[in-house]
């Protein structure tokens, strides 16, 4: 019994002495200053700490309470190191969040520190936190012509989880207007700026609420959800659509109506707290820019590029006043190479900037996808956001030419702001070079499949009886115009050994030599006697043809085909053997050195003959083209 | 995972850079076009709608080259004139099997062959002509 009490004690002592090991840091120095100028509340703090206790510190404390950490959009702690000599040597170290816990109704983040803070030695570090939705307008319906005031609630002392010696606490206005501020000794107001402290001696947790109650007339612009969509082709091209569903005017609400007139004839008097124009920072190359919405296309927008940049300014269909909604989409392609990179493993890499390219807009959900082309694997994100303040899952997408369809990787992130334009996310995966000819392959097999049923439509047979005398015509026609287009090849050689001849005969006549003028006329002479053993048998076909068909009226065209063939036949052959006996004419007056007067005198016949054939063999041939 | 702080990777380009789009794309169509005519004269040799094939395909094929010629005269060495001649010259051969078929002398596979070969050119080309109208696939 008396040890179980002792090894009780001792734990409980342990205890102890890990709690205060953990809270041996105290703060020597706090400066706060917290930045009210738009809608997005940004406190930078400046700390010193100093490591009270008997062990070396890894880790240092940020705490928030529950509404702001509910609300915190953005968040970096820095410390500055000093690493060689120099101008530039003091470098700023990012600290990373490894847990963040709950006590009571403050949520503790701990960071750890990149190298440890020893016994008695001081530390500084700068924490700098941007929170959404903490300026609320009061009072929360105002007029057209009213100046919209908000509220802010804060406390006058840091929220720190050790306790803090000296402490200031600064607060940036957006106007002098300053309508109410909780007075908590020593206060000063000086133009836009409230100063409150420095106080001292201030316990870990310790919190005192102030009220700063004052005019801002920044635009309260809101997006209820954001869709970002990018969409790579390997082609060259990525694909940005981005769809702001319901950009919202959440400050004051308008109440009484809006006077159109009012507002365009006193500008500075009237809808101070509304806004028109939207400015968006693009990638530097981009293009193809299109900004619609359910109704079509809005033109009231301006897009200005140079080489350094790319601004697109927006101007809705109409002013957004409190409460006021409006839906859009903006959409803009970018080349492949100023996104998508390839690592030194061979893996592909896309880097985009997380945030939406709009200045000064407040997104409750951002939803990032990122759509990768057909046949990527190995899928994986690199998120610059803490664990657990962001959602990631992959779907599949159905776009051109698919026939899996497109992985998705889809990041999902509650509040959102403009520091997120720097932050960039990697998506790698891995992607096989050949898996882009699938594509035109598609393309390739759609046209082939158009001409196999063209092939397959000529090549089936759709008769429906094969013993009707149409029919038989039908058949006997195609083998008629079978043997005569092989008759029309034939003779096509033979007509062009025959020019071949005639040209070498004109040679003769110019230049005298005879042999060439010999070979040609044994050469011309072999394709004669050769083709004429093809044309016989080609008559004989035909004749059969002609013999097989039943009773048909009109018999009389067969027998004038076969015998308009025939005397084709007789006069080419006939036309062949004047040819060669011109050129043995030539040949022999060349071997007797005649004269050119004789020479013409003795082949003048036999050319006239030879001409006069020709004509007729031609006309014959076309005649049989029917 | 691949890439640490600091590390940075090569910027991935197309494999068929921008400006070659139209000019692939205009080529590979029109030759797939003069191929396709000549499928369809070699298919139907002998039916009576051959006339009517013949002239639509040629008129296509004729557009495309009138249309490319009016682009390629402005960005390429060649003359308009050498085009023609180096049109003419595909025309004629590949319609030589016109002159030589009938329905019982064609042949299956050799009409495979120019059909696959036409839906080569045509896919392809059809790929270029969606890139170069900025449809990236």
């Amino acid at each position: 019994m008396a040890r179980a009490m002792a090894l009780s004690l001792l734990l409980l002592v342990a205890c102890f002495n890990l709690a205060s090991a953990a809270d041996s840091l105290t703060v020597v120095r706090a400066d706060r200053k917290v930045d009210l100028l738009t809608q997005v509340v940004r406190v930078s703090t400046a700390w010193k700490v100093q490591n009270n206790g008997a062990e070396p510190v890894r880790e240092v404390k940020l705490a928030l309470t529950s509404e702001q950490a509910e609300r915190v959009a953005f968040m970096e702690v820095v410390i500055k190191e000093t690493k060689g000599k120099g101008k530039n040597a003091a470098v700023g170290l990012l600290l990373p969040v490894i847990r963040y816990s709950q006590e009571g109704s403050v949520i503790v983040y701990t960071l750890a520190l990149p190298r440890e803070i020893k016994e008695g030695e001081i530390a500084t570090f700068e924490s700098y936190v941007a929170l959404t939705h903490q300026l609320k307008p009061f009072p929360e319906e105002i007029t057209q012509s009213d100046s919209q005031l908000v509220k802010y609630h804060d406390t006058a002392y840091i929220l720190s989880p050790y306790p803090v010696k000296v402490q200031t606490t600064m607060f940036k206005l957006s106007s002098s207007r300053l309508e109410s501020f909780t007075k908590v000794n020593p206060t000063k107001v000086a133009d836009t700026e409230v100063r409150y402290g420095p106080y001292e001696d201030v316990e870990a947790l310790e919190r005192k609420p102030i009220t700063l109650h004052f005019e801002n007339n920044q635009p309260f612009a809101v997006v209820e959800e954001l869709v970002r969509e990018i969409e790579i082709s390997h082609w060259g091209n990525v694909y940005i659509t981005e769809n702001y569903n319901k950009l919202a005017h959440q400050g004051a609400r308008l109440k009484g109506g809006f006077s159109r007139f009012e507002y365009q004839a006193r500008p500075g008097a009237s809808g101070v707290s509304a806004f028109r124009h939207l400015l968006a920072k693009l990638p530097v190359h981009a293009n193809s820019v299109y900004y619609r919405d359910e109704i079509g296309n809005i033109s009231t927008s301006h897009l200005r590029s140079d080489f350094r940049r790319t601004e697109l300014e927006l101007e809705p269909r109409y002013p957004l006043f409190g409460g006021w909604k409006v839906p859009f989409t903006l959409g803009y392609s970018v080349p492949l190479q100023d996104l998508v990179f390839k690592a030194a493993d061979g893996s592909r890499y896309l880097n985009i900037s997380f945030g939406s390219p709009f200045g000064n807009i407040v997104v409750d959900k951002l939803i990032l996808k990122v759509v990768l082309p057909e046949g990527s694997y190995d899928v994986s994100a690199t998120v610059p956001f803490p664990e657990g303040s962001f959602e990631q899952r992959q779907e599949k997408k159905f776009s051109y030419l698919d026939t899996v369809g497109r992985t998705v990787h889809v990041i999902v992130k509650k509040n959102s702001v403009m520091e997120h334009q720097f932050k960039n996310v990697l998506v790698h995966y891995r992607f096989n070079p050949l898996g882009m000819l699938v594509e035109p392959l598609m393309l390739v097999l759609a046209f082939f499949a158009f001409f196999a049923s063209c092939i397959a439509y000529t090549h089936f047979d759709f008769t429906l009886s094969k013993s009707t005398s149409a029919y038989l015509a039908q058949v006997q026609r195609d083998q008629v115009i079978d043997v005569i287009s092989k008759l029309q090849k034939v003779l096509g050689i033979r007509q062009t050994a025959e020019e071949r001849l005639e040209a070498s005969l004109k040679d003769v006549l110019r230049t005298g030599d005879i042999t060439a003028c010999k070979a040609d006329r044994k050469n011309a002479d072999a394709v004669w006697k050769s083709t004429s053993k093809d044309l016989k048998a080609l008559l004989d076909t035909l004749q059969s043809t002609m013999k097989t068909v039943p009773g048909k009226p009109s018999t009389t065209k067969p027998s004038v085909i076969v015998t308009k063939v025939e005397t084709l036949l007789l006069k080419e052959k006939e036309m062949v053997e004047k040819l060669q006996q011109k050129q043995t004419f030539i040949v022999d007056a060349y071997e007797r050195k005649l004269s050119g007067k004789e020479i013409d005198a003795r082949i003048a016949p036999v050319q006239e003959k030879l001409e006069s054939l020709r004509q007729e063999v031609s006309n014959l041939r076309s005649s049989l083209e029917d | 995972m691949a890439v640490g702080p600091g590390e940075f990777g090569v910027p991935l380009f197309s494999p068929v850079s921008e400006p070659l789009h139209p000019l692939l794309a205009v080529l590979l169509i029109t030759i797939g076009l003069l191929v396709m005519a000549s499928f369809f004269i070699g298919l139907l040799a002998d039916h009576a709608y051959l006339i009517s094939s013949l002239s639509s395909t040629m008129t296509a094929a004729l557009l495309f080259i009138f249309v490319s010629g009016k682009y390629q005269a402005h960005g390429r060495a060649h003359t308009i004139k050498q085009q023609r001649k180096l049109y003419t010259k595909v025309w004629i051969f590949l319609s030589s099997y016109e002159v030589t078929s009938t329905k019982f002398s064609r042949s299956l596979g050799y009409e495979f062959a120019t059909g696959g070969l036409a839906s080569v050119f045509l896919g392809f080309g059809t790929l270029f002509l969606l890139l170069w109208t900025g449809v990236y696939v």
